[in-house]
């Protein structure tokens, strides 16, 4: 016992010794990362301009394309900045938190990387985007975590899209373009998850339907998330009683897929929007899933492939160029977007640093991709609030076909 | 009123994907014994072959389904029985689910890895799967749809899962309760020694049972597939954890009440769901109703109540374990507080000193940034799974919902600090006293249940903190969370990594200190009471609950420290950092280092972070070191976690833990043996008696062995004197008449004696580094009686167990009528007609009387035995168990008048049994003599069986000390001499 204590004693001021110690040096270098970034985001090494990303590669195969297309492309153009570009890869963390922390950590300490690219994934918790922006490491992905609302360090292609403050009518306008009649006599039902999103969906698509003059004559968040429910008909009951005009599924790809199949069953004939079903190749793949979404629309943050837009050639060149199929595939439409952002970005910046990509990014600069996506998106601004762009697709004997393409509306504050 | 019928109808439809799984798991579980926490995975990885050759390779329903259930799915239940399951009959509850952890894990990902190499090396063109949402069935794809009159939607796909159920269920009660495979696997789970006494051979009805419940797994998962919109192993892990609810509604034992929960958990599931408006408020109450069903199905049906909490049934009995590899009370085993094994007295350098001088070392002088930055979060996990120690290494009891008092704690501390900017320890302390108060909550069920149960309960109380609690935005303040910033305490500055890194140690070895004194105090001798015996316990003093919610609290605010430094190490609290599922692979990791041992916790938790990113990162050296030693890494996630599941096959090696193995091998003296058999059969009944070779074999760890060798060691050096000592005394006493009795080494070569059944000659025999029997030379004379008779701790049960073949010879031999039988396996022998009724009563107390003679007997000879014994028939339905002990005897020998074997060894038969019914038991006695069975009657009170016995040994410290006829024993001079003056007749 005395010997332990010992030992803890010698620990412990061994401990309180060196702490001392790096206290002095650990303050100043941190100091410095947010001032020059010296410890994090590395200043680029000779020539390169080192990249690489995490996401959950499940969900979102392909996405190394996407990003591979838009960096090539750039180099082949004599690289940004005089500096190429360099892809180390996306890592899978796999959908477990801990591996995206620990990814991120990696990324940044092992590989030196100057920013993260691309990121897409739910487990991007506060925790990997706190340590980035930290470390003074850009990170460039699709923001629909809260690392991608308010921080300075990360940015969304389409801005920052988990903020309660803000509704875009583009959740609402393209379905009630559809559905061929004035807004003011739709009745809409809004189906949402049980989840945070589900709650975040639940306030804006109201807001943003009620805005355009829509009657949401139901709305709630109380479906259960991640596919484990077997019986739909509780909540398809309860839609079709308040005689819906538009059935909003604010809701992940099992509840959507879930719901559709069961509102068809039930022979409802209305508007169906969900939003997350755009994922070119899984209706040729899955016959049920196509057969479930017979007849109802997504709404997408990407332009989609059937829009056929100068911006979608330009993917389809640019994947051409690198060797890769053509197929726009979700994974390789994120990737793209995310690089042609931080390629954009890059070029705005007085150096290629990440100081000065943060500098460009928190004091202005406009983001305008090719025809037919975004028309413009304005950092700072962007850092917390959404693009309000969608385009809608509808789903049709087996396939995507454009419905609304590729446009942008507004924003509303919500109260 | 409509709208009710339609979703009772609706629910009880999409509730037989429940029902399909719960009556799986009920047969599982009764059939094999081990609560499959990996059900739900082995159904995926079926559905998942299932998807590949169907949708993948394009073959036709019906090869895909026969090879993915017919092939596959048995064949994975081979591979685990064979592997895993097969060697942890006895283990621990927490080594046994933990196990069944390494199931759920890496079966998923060693499926997944397999195809994304075919794909990435082979250059195969298969799917991956990963964003299957719906998996075609065994029926039409796209699926068919009714409605019914009332509204009421179905489809082909829940037609299917609906017939496949009733299929299921219906196959599954004929399988376990009226077919003999059905019997002898719920025999072999009830009392495995005595399964083989009876001629089952254990390890194939093992692999029978495994077989049987992948099968089922397998079925469930490609039957069910389409009705889960996922193909995803969380999902259907998640669903089996759901449908768990429905087999405890089925008490885990009637298949009939488990298909009936599915059903009911679906209706409730819908009617919640259309009703409860009251709830709109609660985040994810619908998603968390079958948790609370669970919950209050445990609680209120909780009818495991064999296995008390905090029983770890089959643990080594922590009083008998040495000082040497355990602490003093709970069997704790401290690496700092190891003892060298000769005196008890603590080792000069502790291991556990030396361990962390290394791990300064490396944190100072060695890591860089980055292996410096996960260190220092392995040591805050370390610190968590501390708890694991107190609560389930401790307390024998398996808590999962450690994860809860960890978010628990880290939200609070966040919110205290966020929002109300309190300082750091104020909101430690916080973060502390709520993850208290939930322990204690969580403890409450532990009042009431035990094993298994309570374990269920514990991650069922998980999954609705997660749920309900951490989505409650005031708490957890949604996705964001709360900012945890690192403060500086005094001098001590935590945004550092280094200086972190050694609060933490500092913290580590602190907690660590104040578990092994809590072990050494009076505390820790109540646990061990509580935990080893209940009942006794509370009537010594020992308060139950008390000590119960004793250690939840502790292990709770154990694990709350360690969340909050979680959370500082990562600068952020959020409820979703550690879901609830997180708590099987935590307690799985802790107890593949060692749950017991504190060095196992803090182990477990470095490497559950460095671990997978040593992985994912590669090893790589100084450049002097040659290229091909380094290492790039893996980018595949499933590579960890199929290495996860060899942590389960070696806890299957060593359910102790790898610190156990490595704590063996700093002791070389004790090898230790493969001990597979008890002797007596009935370890835990021999009160008193066979005490250190029981505990040798119950325990089967260096660590009893080393108690009973010393035990032995003691006695063994005074045999010699006592053997010869004895002798004189038999004869002076005039209890043996001289010359009349043959000395005991002498060769039986009587005249007039029928030839011998079975004969031992030298043989030796023992347990681990004990030898009980030195060098026994035995005859048992053809269909006569032979009465062996000899005091406590004489070996005796360890000889009937060794003529059964329960536990082998070391040397010498045994002749079965002339042949060798000295290697053959104890089923075998039982099958040749040797057949032993241990002490404990040769019954098998789960199954009902019938079940207990159908094991032997045909309905004839059945109805025979009801005949010979009314008793028995009056009761033939009830289980053995409740039967009284004359009851319980006769059962035991019974079978054995329709079916008379050749040789019965009986271990003290009238152990315990009223004189009344001793006297119907010799008369049973006589009547196998008459029908020609070879007997041996073993008792250490000689009296009860003089009356029929032919002739006589003496046994005493493992050898045989005289033998002779019966005629030659003075009666009255033995009772005097031998057993004592009070039974000798006036």
């Amino acid at each position: 016992m005395r010997r332990l204590i010992a030992v803890v004693a010698v620990l412990a001021a061994l401990a309180a010794g060196c702490g001392g110690d790096d206290d002095a040096g650990g303050a100043g270098e941190r100091d410095g990362a947010g001032a020059s970034g010296a410890s994090g985001g590395s200043a680029p090494s000779g020539d390169e301009i080192v990249v690489g990303g995490v996401a959950q590669l499940d969900f979102y195969p392909g996405i190394d394309a996407g990003v591979e297309a838009r960096l090539e492309r750039a180099n082949r153009e004599g690289g940004v900045q005089g500096r190429q570009l360099r892809f180390l890869g996306t890592s899978d963390d796999g959908s477990s938190p801990d591996t995206n922390l620990s990814t991120v950590r990696s990324l940044v300490q092992s590989d030196d990387v100057f920013a993260v690219l691309p990121v897409a994934s739910a487990v991007f918790l506060p925790q990997s985007s706190d340590f980035l922006a930290q470390e003074g490491v850009p990170y460039v992905g699709w923001g629909f975590m809260p690392g991608f609302c308010g921080s300075d360090w990360g940015y969304g292609f389409n801005g920052c899209l988990a903020n309660y403050d803000v509704a875009v009518t583009s959740l609402a306008e393209p379905a009630i373009e559809v559905s061929g009649e004035d807004a003011s006599d739709l009745r809409v039902a809004i189906q949402s998850g049980d989840d945070e999103s589900g709650e975040l969906g639940r306030v804006a698509q109201a807001v943003a339907f009620e805005e355009v003059g829509a009657e949401v004559v139901y709305n709630e968040a109380d479906l259960p998330v991640g596919g484990s429910v077997t019986d739909y008909s509780p909540y398809v009951q309860a839609i079709l009683e308040t005689e819906p005009d538009i059935v909003v599924l604010s809701t992940d790809f099992p509840g959507a897929v879930g719901l559709s199949g069961a509102l068809n069953a039930a022979g409802y004939d209305g508007v169906i929007q969900s939003f997350v079903a755009y994922v070119p190749g899984v209706l040729e793949d899955q016959p049920d899933v196509a057969a479930a979404l017979e007849g109802t629309y997504v709404n997408t943050q990407i332009p989609p492939q059937e829009d056929g837009s100068p911006a979608v050639r330009q993917i389809e060149e640019d994947l051409e160029a690198i060797g890769e199929d053509t197929t726009i595939s979700l994974g390789a439409a994120i990737g793209y977007w995310q690089a042609d952002l931080f390629v954009a970005a890059l070029e705005a910046a007085e150096e290629p640093t990440p100081e000065a990509l943060h500098e460009v990014m928190t004091s202005g600069f406009t983001y305008e991709p090719p025809e037919g996506y975004i028309e413009a998106l304005e950092f700072p601004n962007a850092l917390t609030q959404p693009a309000p762009c969608a385009a809608l697709v509808r789903i049709e004997d087996g396939a995507y076909t454009s419905a609304v393409p590729f446009d942008c509306y507004d924003s509303v504050a919500v109260e | 009123m409509e709208k009710f019928l339609n979703l009772t109808a609706s629910g009880a439809m999409s509730g037989a994907v429940y029902s399909l799984i719960a009556t799986g798991l009920v047969l599982s579980y009764r059939a094999t014994g081990i609560f499959n926490l990996g059900y739900g995975a082995v159904a995926f990885t079926t559905a998942f072959v299932y998807y590949e050759l169907h949708t993948g390779l394009g073959w036709p329903v019906v090869p895909a389904a026969v090879v993915a259930l017919g092939a596959f799915a048995p064949l994975v239940g081979l591979a685990l029985d064979r592997l895993i399951f097969r060697r942890l009959g006895r283990a621990a509850d927490s080594a046994k689910l933990m196990a069944t952890v390494g199931v759920l894990v890496a079966l998923p990902a060693l499926a997944k890895w397999t195809v994304e190499l075919l794909v990435d090396v082979a250059g195969w063109t298969l799917p991956l799967g990963n964003d299957v949402y719906v998996m075609p069935g065994l029926g039409p794809s796209p699926k068919t749809t009714w409605e019914l009159p009332g509204g009421v939607i179905f489809d082909s796909n829940q037609l299917i899962v609906l017939v496949g159920a009733v299929a299921c269920a219906a196959g599954l009660w004929l399988v376990l309760g009226h077919t003999r495979l059905g019997l002898t696997m719920r025999a072999v789970v009830d009392r495995p020694d005595l399964a083989r006494l009876r001629g089952i051979d254990q390890g194939r009805t093992s692999a029978q049972a495994w077989v049987l419940g992948t099968f089922f797994a397998g079925l469930a998962g490609v039957v069910g597939a389409p009705v889960l919109n996922s193909l995803d192993p969380g999902t259907y892990t998640y669903v089996t954890f759901v449908a768990v609810a429905a087999a405890v509604l089925g008490a885990l034992r009637s298949v009939p009440l488990a298909f009936a929960g599915g059903l009911a958990i679906g209706v409730v599931q819908n009617l919640v769901a259309g009703y409860a408006t009251f709830a709109d408020g609660i985040r994810e109450f619908n998603a968390s109703v079958p948790f609370v069903l669970l919950l209050v199905g445990l609680v209120a049906l909780g009818r495991d109540r064999s296995r008390r909490a905090g029983s770890i049934g089959e643990d080594a009995p922590a009083g008998l374990a040495p000082a040497s590899a355990r602490g003093p009370a709970t069997g704790l085993t401290t690496g700092a507080g190891a003892r060298s094994a000769a005196g008890g007295r603590r080792r000069p350098v502790a291991p556990g000193a030396v361990g962390a001088a290394l791990l300064l070392v490396y944190v100072f002088a060695v890591a860089d940034e980055f292996w410096l930055g996960l260190t220092t979060r392995g040591l805050a996990f370390s610190l968590v799974f501390l708890s694991f120690v107190v609560v389930t290494g401790m307390g024998g009891m398996v808590s999962l919902a450690q994860t809860a008092f960890v978010t628990a704690a880290a939200l609070t501390a966040g919110l205290l600090v966020d929002r109300y900017d309190a300082p750091f320890l104020v909101a430690l302390a916080g973060g502390v006293a709520v993850a208290v108060v939930l322990g204690v909550v969580v403890a409450l069920p532990a009042l009431r249940l035990g094993g298994l149960s309570l374990a269920l309960a514990t991650l069922a109380l998980a999954y609705l903190g997660e749920k309900v609690l951490f989505s409650w935005e005031w708490l957890g303040n949604g996705q964001s969370g709360w900012a945890l910033p690192r403060p500086a305490l005094g001098p001590l500055d935590l945004a550092d990594d280094r200086t972190l890194a050694v609060v933490l140690l500092v913290l580590v070895a602190m907690v660590t200190l104040v578990i092994r004194n809590v072990d050494r105090s009076p505390t820790g001798r109540a646990i061990v009471a509580v935990r080893t015996a209940e009942v006794a316990a509370a009537t010594s003093g020992a308060s139950p609950p008390k000590v119960k919610l004793t250690l939840f609290a502790l292990s709770a605010a154990i694990a709350a420290l360690g969340g909050v430094l979680v959370a500082t190490v990562d600068q952020r609290a959020t409820g979703t950092t550690f879901p609830a599922f997180l708590g099987l692979v935590w307690l799985a990791a802790v107890v593949l280092w060692g749950v017991r041992r504190p060095a196992g916790a803090i182990l477990a938790g470095l490497t559950t972070v460095l671990f997978p990113a040593l992985l994912a990162n590669g090893v790589h050296w100084p450049s002097w070191v040659p290229d091909a030693l380094s290492w790039g890494g893996t980018e595949s996630t499933q590579v960890a976690d199929v290495l996860f599941g060899l942590g389960a096959i070696q806890m299957a090696r060593d359910p102790d833990g790898i610190l156990s193995v490595l704590a063996r091998a700093r002791r070389p003296r004790l090898r230790r043996t493969e001990v597979d058999a008890e002797p007596g059969v009935g370890a835990g009944a021999a009160a008193g008696r066979d005490r250190a070779v029981d505990a040798a074999g119950a325990a089967s760890t260096s660590a009893a062995a080393d108690t009973a060798r010393r035990v032995v060691a003691a006695e063994e050096s005074a045999t010699a004197a006592q053997v010869a000592a004895d002798e004189q005394r038999l004869e002076r006493l005039g209890v043996v008449a001289g010359g009349r009795g043959r000395p005991a080494a002498g060769r039986d070569g009587s005249a007039g004696r029928p030839a011998p059944v079975v004969e031992l000659r030298g043989v030796r025999a023992g347990y681990g580094e004990v030898t009980v029997l030195y060098g026994v030379d035995l005859d048992l004379p053809a269909g006569c009686v032979t009465a062996l008779v000899g005091g406590n701790g004489a070996g005796k049960s360890t000889l009937c167990a060794v003529v059964a073949g329960l536990v082998p010879a070391r040397a010498g031999t045994i002749t079965l009528e002339g042949e060798d039988v000295t290697g053959v396996p104890a089923h075998v022998r039982a099958r040749r007609g040797v057949v032993l009724a241990p002490e404990s009563r040769g019954i098998f107390p789960a199954l009902s009387v019938d079940d207990n003679l159908a094991l032997r007997l045909t309905a004839d000879q059945r109805d025979q035995v009801y005949d010979r014994f009314p008793a028995l028939a009056a009761r033939r339905g009830v289980p053995a168990g409740s039967l009284s002990g004359g009851e319980q005897q006769m059962l035991t020998l019974g079978p054995l008048l329709a079916a008379p074997p050749r040789v019965l060894v009986a271990d003290e038969p009238t152990l315990g049994l009223a004189p009344r019914v001793v006297g119907e038991l010799l008369d049973v006695v006589a009547e196998l003599r008459d029908a020609g069975v070879t007997l041996l009657l073993v008792e250490e009170k000689a009296r009860a069986v003089l009356d029929v016995a032919d002739h006589v040994v003496f046994f005493e410290l493992g050898r045989v000390l005289w033998r002779g006829p019966r005629a030659a024993v003075d009666d009255d001079h033995l009772a005097a001499a031998y057993l004592g003056g009070a039974e000798a007749p006036a």
